[in-house]
């Protein structure tokens, strides 16, 4: 007869006791253990998945600490070191003794690694984990038989993931809430064309929002315990804190962002204090520079045992939340025209009547090229352009001389924008030169930092003002005594404000990033006038910031062909929310004028990157000659075509940090490479290292700094960073390290065309490219490029005084590139 | 008389790279993070003495494929010692076997 398997089935699991295994059900006490942080329990059964329930659940939810169950064979139990107490299951394993049929738990980094003396009663040589195979040890916990596992709840990996994800927003769930309808809808896609602004507002509110609370989630999960603090004291009497944060990868950290730095320990009772960074980590050194908020009662006679949390702040998604709304509500946010142009509504296009200037150049800038003209030109004619600029190609320039002629032929003031500061910065730069009346607005948070438009900067010009002498005594008396009474305090404020708006009234262009646009300083200002740097880096709702402030005339300049804003939530991204309005204008057949004429590259650098992202439209404004370096004695492969693809076949590695790669091959051979360069005489600030992965970075900066045969300082001063913090910026020489190279995985971050194209277009003089080709020729963009290089006699191999050309078989492409 | 279930119509997922990726993450991570590790220096664990009690007391443990094991846990700073059922092709009993063979002839 047959077993009703059904009814018992589910008889069970509505009387399923606390501690059954939160996935399957099974609850016999010697199988389940229970999870020390969520207090949830598992079973070591692994159903069908690789791992089993209880491994599976410590994995996704990153916890680390388990308890026995009181009914289990070994009753209630925490696993722990028997000799330091280190509590992580990841660290921790059997050993025996000597000559005893004895057995002790004991974690592997330090207590199970001291090695074992001839007098001890330990082998610690026998370590056995107490996870093996993504499983506890059978005879510590139980594997549920067969019989139990069958009749258990069937939970798949996928169903895992997901539940796991939900708890992290709702820890009660359980696994029928999976079902219930809104949990994993995806959400609605962003469109070409929208109806009216408030269904723009519907789609892309809900999309702002996911990325607000995933954001919050990532950064706010990230607490470092056992950190160790150096203190100092910044020029404005200010504590500073320097600290290691191996996770500011992961959490996106950004100079202005708020921190909270908390003292657990002994040696005094509690103390926190929030503040924000005022520097992160660079190749001269790997802390955190963290300004405090308090200087009073700063524990800086400890060093010790602190903890750092991330203070999530919702203000730049607010401020898009905001602008969003304006647009649908308020009609004169922005000029009838603009409105249907950016809901993609058919509309005659307009002409502007404006008296062109007589001279297209603006005065303290370079005379501009004819498709800079051009550009110029139908710029001041349009309400709405788009420029395309591809690396090298005057994009800045432009931009300056474009808001030249606004600000002179237009009533009103002109708003600048971009996505980031260092934009913004440079631009600030160049508008100020042509002797216009700037002001650049900053975060609060970054008012202390030096930067190269420090005078420029609204708080600078209220310091110096001269035109109110009671702020000036006020201003003073707080730098001398560094508080000031409550009702100076007031009155100080109000007339700070005061001052404030006369600087920013007097202004002929503000300059501030996007978010930044949705300050309450300047909440009562309208600007008809805007362009927008960067602006295929920004999001959609993010750009709208300064767009909703009156906007009749628009520019918006970027490179769609390089990269595009970063979204942290990958459902957000994919619904399109990574694609930015510059993007869509050119969907919705909105043609960029792009910038023709490229003055950074050798001609043999450009040639690649103009025919593979620009339809060969690129023409070189230097000559071979102008990017020669003779005196740079640097063995090219073929002379007067300094690049060369070196092959290197090692492995890559996971990072120390785990969370990253690393490439030990590449790492040496781009020693010798940036040595010889030094050696020829080329400064270390003119080199560049490009790697995508952090943990690259990190390894080649310490590899070099041991193992180059120059003085250490000048390898320190050779930048090393991600193709992102590249974007915008350039090097005489560039090194590229790919780290990528293996079998059957991926090879990441470098598939993506648009930072290929980056990293390719930052080197002025010259161009070494590190990887493997037999791997990274398996993706279609990358075969193009060896095949580019091979053709040229410029895939080399062998040690870099006797460079052979590389006779390797390329792998054939996967998928043809689009 | 019972149906018996076998395991062979479970399908086997393919392989989640997810989670193999975040073990692999987990394992180094948690060993990163005590690289620098000195607090305890000494391994400091003495092997108590076993009352021949305690060794009767788990005679019942002993079956063909496991053996008995002391278990030294502390309960706050006390010392407890609990009876594990290793089994027999464990690597930590062929050792220990091995070793007190050795030991025996010496
Ligand atoms: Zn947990
Ligand atoms: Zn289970
Ligand atoms: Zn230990």
């Amino acid at each position: 007869e047959e077993v009703e398997d059904h009814e018992d089935h589910s008889l069970a699991l509505k009387e399923l006791p606390p501690h059954a295994c939160k996935y399957c059900g099974i609850h016999s006490p010697s199988s389940v253990v229970k999870c020390e942080t969520c207090k949830k329990w598992f079973c070591n059964s692994r159903g069908n998945t690789s791992g089993s329930h209880i491994i599976n659940h410590l994995v996704r939810a990153k916890h680390k600490e388990v308890v026995l169950h009181s009914d289990s064979p070994l009753g209630e139990t925490t696993l722990e070191c028997y000799n330091c107490g280190c509590k992580n299951v990841f660290l921790l394993g059997f050993i025996p003794a000597k000559s005893d049929t004895v057995v002790v738990l004991l974690c592997r980094q330090p207590c199970a690694s001291m090695p074992s003396s001839k007098d001890m009663n330990w082998d610690t040589s026998q370590w056995l984990p107490l996870i093996d195979d993504r499983c506890f040890l059978p005879w510590l916990v139980k594997i549920p038989p067969e019989q139990e596992q069958l009749r258990a709840r069937q939970i798949t990996a996928i169903q895992i993931a997901k539940l796991e994800d939900l708890w992290r927003e709702n820890p009660n769930a359980e696994l029928d809430d999976l079902e219930r309808p809104g949990v994993d809808d995806e959400p609605q896609h962003v469109l070409t064309r929208y109806e009216d602004a408030y269904q723009y507002q519907n789609i892309f509110g809900p999309l702002v929002k996911m990325e607000a609370d995933y954001d919050k989630r990532l950064k706010e999960s990230q607490s470092q315990d056992g950190v160790n603090v150096t203190w100092d004291m910044g020029l404005n009497q200010k504590r500073i804190a320097w600290f290691p944060m191996a996770k500011f990868e992961e959490l996106r950290l950004a100079v202005g962002d708020e921190l909270r730095i908390r003292y657990n320990g002994e040696l005094r009772r509690p103390w926190e204090c929030t503040g924000h960074v005022i520097k992160l980590p660079n190749n001269v050194s790997d802390d955190v520079g963290m300004e405090l908020r308090r200087s009073d009662d700063t524990p800086t006679d400890i060093n010790h045992n602190f903890s750092i949390d991330f203070v999530w702040k919702s203000t730049s998604f607010d401020r898009m939340q905001l602008a969003m709304k304006t647009f649908a509500v308020d009609e004169s946010s922005v000029s009838g025209y603009i409105y249907h142009r950016l809901l993609g509504h058919e509309i005659e296009t307009q002409i502007l009547r404006t008296q062109m200037p007589k001279r297209f150049s603006a005065p303290n800038l370079p005379e501009l090229n004819h498709s800079q003209v051009f550009a110029v030109k139908s710029v001041l004619q349009k309400p709405l352009s788009l420029i395309q600029g591809p690396p090298g190609t005057g994009k800045t320039v432009t931009s300056a001389t474009i808001v030249y002629h606004l600000a002179k032929m237009n009533m009103g003031q002109v708003l600048v924008c971009a996505p980031s500061n260092v934009a913004v910065d440079q631009l600030t730069e160049k508008i100020h030169a042509t002797k216009l009346k700037v002001v650049r607005m900053t975060a609060k948070s970054r008012e202390a930092l030096d930067s190269p438009v420090k005078a420029l900067t609204l708080h600078e010009q209220v310091l110096n003002n001269d035109t109110n002498p009671e702020l000036q005594k006020l201003i003073q008396l707080k730098n001398e005594q560094g508080e000031l009474s409550s009702s100076d305090e007031k009155k100080y404020k109000a007339l700070k404000r005061a001052c404030e708006r006369e600087i920013l009234a007097n202004a002929d262009v503000i300059l501030c990033t996007c978010v930044g646009a949705g300050d309450p300083r300047l909440s009562k200002l309208k600007f008809r006038t805007v362009l927008i740097d960067e602006a295929t880096q920004a999001t959609e709702p993010e750009c709208m910031i300064p767009l909703v402030m009156g906007v009749k005339q628009a520019v918006l300049v970027g490179d769609h062909q390089q990269l595009g804003p970063v979204i942290v939530n990958k459902k957000a991204s994919r619904a399109g929310l990574c694609q930015s309005l510059f993007e869509r204008l050119i969907i919705l057949g909105h043609h960029p004028i792009r910038l023709q004429v490229q003055y950074r590259m050798h001609p043999c650098l450009s040639e690649f990157p103009s025919n593979m992202f620009y339809e060969g439209s690129l023409q070189n404004g230097v000559t071979t000659a102008e990017r020669l370096r003779r005196h740079v004695d640097f063995p090219w492969p073929v002379s007067d075509t300094p690049m060369f693809f070196y092959s290197c076949l090692g492995q890559e590695e996971i990072s120390s940090s785990g969370t990253s790669y690393l490439n030990r091959t590449e790492a040496s051979n781009c020693e010798k490479v940036v040595t010889k360069f030094l050696k020829s005489g080329v400064q270390p600030h003119q080199i560049g290292i490009i790697t995508p992965y952090e943990g690259q970075r990190s390894y080649l900066v310490n590899y070099m700094g041991f193992n180059g045969s120059m003085r250490k300082e000048l390898y320190k001063e050779i930048e090393v960073a991600s193709v992102d913090a590249f974007q915008g910026r350039e090097k005489d020489y560039i090194i590229v390290s790919c780290v990528r190279s293996n079998e059957h995985q991926g090879i990441g971050f470098l598939n993506d065309p648009r930072r290929l194209n980056v990293a390719l277009t930052r080197a002025r003089y010259g161009l070494v490219i590190l990887g493997n080709p037999k791997v990274l020729s398996r993706h279609p963009l990358w075969h193009h490029l060896l095949v580019h290089f091979k053709e040229r006699d410029c895939l080399v191999e062998g040690p870099l005084n006797n460079l052979k050309i590389s006779m390797i078989q390329f792998s054939k492409p996967r998928k043809a590139y689009n | 008389q019972a149906v018996i279930m076998t395991n062979q119509h479970r399908e086997q997922e393919p392989i989640d790279e997810d989670f193999e990726r975040e073990y692999l993450k987990m394992m180094t991570e948690s060993l990163d993070s005590r690289k620098f590790e000195r607090k305890h220096a000494t391994l400091d664990v003495t092997i108590p003495v076993l009352r021949a009690a305690d060794r009767r007391e788990d005679a019942h443990l002993e079956s063909p494929d496991s053996v008995p094991f002391m278990l030294l846990t502390k309960k706050g700073n006390k010392q407890q010692i609990k009876t594990v059922a290793l089994p027999s092709d464990s690597s930590l009993v062929i050792n220990t076997r091995n070793q007190r063979e050795a030991e025996r002839e010496e």
